[in-house]
């Protein structure tokens, strides 16, 4: 096995005549943070979809954690974790069924489960919030719990779609925090985003406009090249040919949409 | 801006949320339509070419056969099977296929003649209580009409005091007790909500809400995802119908006449066929709502209306009748009062038993196939 935790090579999603995904490809180390960039529509959860054995791509291969995609999407499932703003723990369950849940699907033994959540708790000092109900917590808290449940089997790769929507600056820094963390022991993660700030956490970042790979660079490098003073800069150009663009028009909904026009193609 | 045109500009939109809501508009009529024509044509308490068994004590009197031919005349009752004994009306009832069992005593002519009168005797299915009330006033009313024609019709000998008089019979259900019919219904009902109902609700919900998106994306398979949410609804359904039951049986006073086994899987294979629909129903929608909505008026409507439980089958036009073939809770119902209150062994209700095992063995492998299709890499 080598160092790379994700292989892709000329990745392809089409849903009848609309290409979502067009001809992608890159590699992603071990303990790399690597960033999706893209407005809504342009591809990134198709991509994801795509990654987590959940969709089969139309031509071109990918590899996660050292398995076909296509041809062995159980092994790759057992490898990875997921976790999303959008679809998050069981508002209805405490912290901790919420946790044991996660934990026993993925196969986790009951002790190490058990150790794993009691430190976990430790880490986040959140002992007396675990027989809380989900639905009571604030985003925020959500967010940090819902990437522990989605790092308790210890996945080799951990896709991060959209993990940080509706969540204030702050928090959503102590979350990036449990990123680098994670991904500094060795974990690689892969985290889509339409927060441009967020970018700059990356080790490198893959910009996508229209299913196509615009860019693929440190963030800093990528504003250098460009001769753009930040990020958004950066992305107008990139993706719109123009400098006009400030923020990425992102709705959840916006989003949604796409993704159910794709399911029902 | 007026006035006028804010207002038919909100006009013009409300148009356009209705007009491009397709599974809106077209509930707003068919619903309605439906309605009308359900309760229109059920309500109907009208009974044609009801089968009916003959036990003719008399061996061919003339009187006999103008009662039976007055009988058959209108069209509301036909002669299904001729008995030769009285043991026999409990087997032809059983069988299924009669409604009303008429014996005519030995000696009926002359009987009639006599100052007493004669006797006619109506035996009729009561576990089907509004169906046999329904039969039984037909058959008197004929029966009191030729005693009518009897006294009038001019021959002398019979003018005076020359009578017949009926004698009515339930069987299976002697004391008219309602919950006879009102149990397996209601049990049919509650399964159809929980069973049904819960299961398309919140595997809706769990749609509406992506959490299903975190068990698709595990590695669980999508069998086990289908049967986490089987188990826990059989089991709570299970439970009220087994509550229903004792309910039932401890206040008012059903019998189990058959075998408990019988009952078991009868119920069984019914909440399984609920679950089905109610996961199918899942499968197709996506919104909690649109759950509800289709569950309410595919699974509950047709449970209330279609299934004998309100309205005898017998009593609907044909078209109808083959619609409740195809309502679970038909053969449900069917099978049910068969085994409870007729002691039939589990044996003979086959047909219920096959055509809710194939439902529910359809059914689930429709859903599976259609989970499939939504949630895991086919394409």
């Amino acid at each position: 096995m080598n160092d790379r935790n994700i292989i892709v090579r000329r990745l392809t999603r089409r849903f009848g005549s609309f290409t979502a995904v067009d001809d992608l490809s890159f590699e992603v180390g071990r303990g790399e943070v690597f960033g999706f960039l893209g407005a809504n529509g342009a591809g990134k959860t198709t991509a994801i979809r795509m990654l987590c054995g959940l969709l089969r791509p139309t031509s071109g291969e990918a590899e996660v954690a050292g398995y076909d995609v296509a041809r062995k999407p159980e092994q790759v499932k057992r490898r990875i974790g997921y976790m999303s703003q959008r679809f998050s723990l069981y508002a209805d369950l405490t912290v901790n069924e919420n946790l044991q849940l996660f934990g026993t699907i993925y196969g986790v033994r009951r002790r190490a489960l058990r150790e794993r959540i009691d430190e976990m708790y430790r880490k986040l000092a959140m002992s007396d919030l675990r027989d809380q109900l989900v639905g009571d917590l604030p985003p925020g808290w959500k967010q940090k719990i819902a990437l522990s449940a989605a790092m308790l089997h210890r996945p080799e790769v951990l896709f991060l779609d959209e993990p940080t929507g509706g969540v204030d600056p702050l928090e959503r820094r102590r979350f990036w925090e449990l990123i680098l963390d994670a991904a500094g022991e060795g974990m690689t993660v892969l985290v889509t985003t339409h927060y441009l700030d967020e970018a700059l956490y990356c080790h490198r970042t893959l910009i996508m406009a229209d299913g196509e790979m615009k860019a693929l660079d440190h963030p800093r490098s990528l504003m250098e090249a460009h001769g753009a003073r930040d990020m958004d800069e950066l992305f107008g150009r990139l993706t719109r040919g123009g400098t006009e663009e400030k923020t990425v028009a992102a709705t959840p909904s916006a989003d949604e949409e796409n993704e159910r026009k794709e399911e029902n193609v | 801006m007026t006035i006028r045109s804010r207002f038919l500009s909100i006009v013009g939109k409300e148009w356009r949320h209705i007009l491009r809501e397709r599974r809106t508009l077209s509930m707003l009529f068919v619903i309605p339509l439906a309605l009308v024509l359900l309760f229109g044509y059920v309500i109907s308490t009208d009974v044609d070419h009801t089968p009916v068994a003959v036990l003719d004590g008399s061996q061919g009197d003339p009187l006999a056969r103008r009662l039976v031919q007055k009988l058959t005349a209108a069209d509301r009752f036909r002669v299904e099977r001729t008995l030769r004994s009285e043991a026999e009306i409990d087997a032809a009832f059983r069988t299924g296929t009669i409604r009303l069992a008429v014996v005519i005593p030995p000696h009926f002519g002359s009987d009639a003649r006599r100052p007493g009168g004669a006797q006619v005797q109506l035996i009729a299915d009561a576990s089907d209580l509004n169906l046999a009330t329904t039969v039984l006033s037909y058959a008197t009313g004929i029966i009191a009409e030729l005693d009518a024609e009897l006294n009038d019709d001019g021959q002398g000998d019979l003018r005076q005091g020359a009578t017949l008089r009926t004698d009515v019979r339930m069987m299976y259900n002697p004391e008219l007790k309602s919950a006879y019919m009102f149990v397996p219904g209601v049990i049919a009902m509650i399964v159809m909500i929980v069973a049904a109902l819960m299961t398309s609700v919140t595997l809706a919900r769990e749609k509406e809400t992506g959490t299903l998106r975190l068990l698709t994306i595990s590695p669980l398979k999508a069998r086990t995802i289908v049967l986490g949410k089987v188990v826990p609804y059989f089991v709570l359904t299970a439970i009220s119908t087994a509550s229903i039951m004792l309910l039932g049986t401890a206040v008012f006073g059903i019998p189990c006449h058959g075998s408990l086994w019988g009952v078991a899987l009868l119920c069984s294979l019914f909440i399984l066929s609920a679950i089905g629909l109610g996961i199918l129903i899942s499968a197709m929608v996506r919104t909690q709502q649109a759950a509800l909505t289709a569950a309410l008026l595919g699974l509950f409507m047709p449970t209330m209306l279609l299934s004998g439980f309100i309205f005898p089958i017998a009593n609907m036009p044909v078209v109808l009748q083959w619609l409740c073939q195809a309502v679970p809770a038909t053969w449900f119902i069917a099978g049910i009062k068969n085994l409870m209150f007729k002691g039939v062994p589990v044996a003979e209700i086959w047909l219920p038993i096959a055509i809710l095992g194939a439902l529910a063995t359809v059914l689930f492998a429709a859903a599976l196939a259609l989970f499939l299709r939504c949630e895991k890499p086919t394409r």
